[in-house]
């Protein structure tokens, strides 16, 4: 890995986020029309990001919704208990 | 001194909702919380790997947001709010564990450690992943590999990458600064990336 390859490692979500300065972008993309491992290495950096965006929830397993419900109902007297009046 | 409007962050319909709870409608308060169930149990399920510990979170989260609601003024989105609580309850319950000490990702690691195919090229941006993929394989490696972050780094890329708040609104929720937002997520994706290598090449060369 060259030092500009390590530069582009450092600075890759700075670059896909938009938040490098003009002349430092120019560079990245130099470097990156020369450097096919740096363009892969990019690609899975997105990748990844992309596959976190889109990774599917799990659904709430019933019992644990119940018990949160039954959980807040109790909470919800014992505040009412404490209040005057 | 000038007295300046106070910001409010809610929807229209939360803000109904919100004052009707304050004014002691107890059935607004499900109707405000539970959209959020299964974000804030998944977010409790991504950092404490297991389902028991997730339902502590999730029912943590919702009484306090009940002790606390009643003073709330939607200074900060509702979501936003409630990822606030669910982040502190996360961390209480971690200083409360025997977990070994939070180790450092620092960038060097990839440095050496990088198994970069050069057949993954440009080209392969159209094959981005599809939600059908990640509700498969790749969804339970993704899962492991998040899992395997130092949990100060995992917060904030289950924040920034899988709920989609902006930097500002995660450095807000965890009382840290943007840039330092910025720097542990760009080590967590490092970090996730590099888990996710083997996979990622074999579809290269698929």
């Amino acid at each position: 890995m060259t030092p500009r390859c390590r530069e582009l490692l450092k600075r890759c979500s700075a670059y896909l986020e938009g938040d490098l300065e003009k002349a430092c972008c120019a560079e990245m993309e130099q470097h990156l029309k020369e450097c096919a491992r740096c363009r892969a290495m990019l690609v899975e950096v997105k990748w990844t990001i992309e596959a976190c965006r889109h990774a599917a929830p799990s659904e709430v397993p019933p019992e644990v919704s119940a018990a949160m419900r039954t959980r807040l109902r109790e909470e919800r007297e014992a505040i009412k208990a404490t209040q005057p009046g | 001194m000038i007295e300046t409007e106070p910001i409010d962050r809610l929807l229209p319909e939360e803000r109904t909702l919100l004052a009707r709870y304050q004014a002691g409608d107890d059935a607004a308060f499900e109707a405000l919380i539970l959209p959020f169930e299964t974000a804030i149990f998944n977010f409790g399920l991504r950092m404490c790997g297991n389902r028991e510990d997730a339902q502590d979170i999730l029912q943590e989260t919702f009484i306090n947001a009940m002790r606390y609601l009643k003073g709330f003024r939607g200074e900060a989105k509702l979501r936003n709010w409630l990822f606030r609580i669910a982040s502190s309850v996360c961390q209480k319950k971690h200083r409360r564990s025997k977990f070994a000490p939070e180790r450092e990702i620092s960038l060097t690691q990839f440095y050496d450690n990088d198994d970069t195919s050069e057949v993954l090229d440009v080209a392969d941006e159209r094959r981005l992943p599809d939600d059908e993929l990640l509700g498969s394989e790749l969804g339970q490696r993704l899962s492991a590999a998040i899992g395997g972050l130092p949990k100060k780094y995992r917060v904030v890329l289950l924040l920034r990458d899988i709920e989609g708040l902006s930097a500002n609104e995660v450095a807000d929720i965890l009382d840290m600064s943007v840039p330092a937002v910025k720097s542990r997520l760009h080590r967590a994706r490092l970090f996730v990336r590099q888990q996710l290598q083997t996979y990622l090449s074999g579809r290269a060369v698929s």
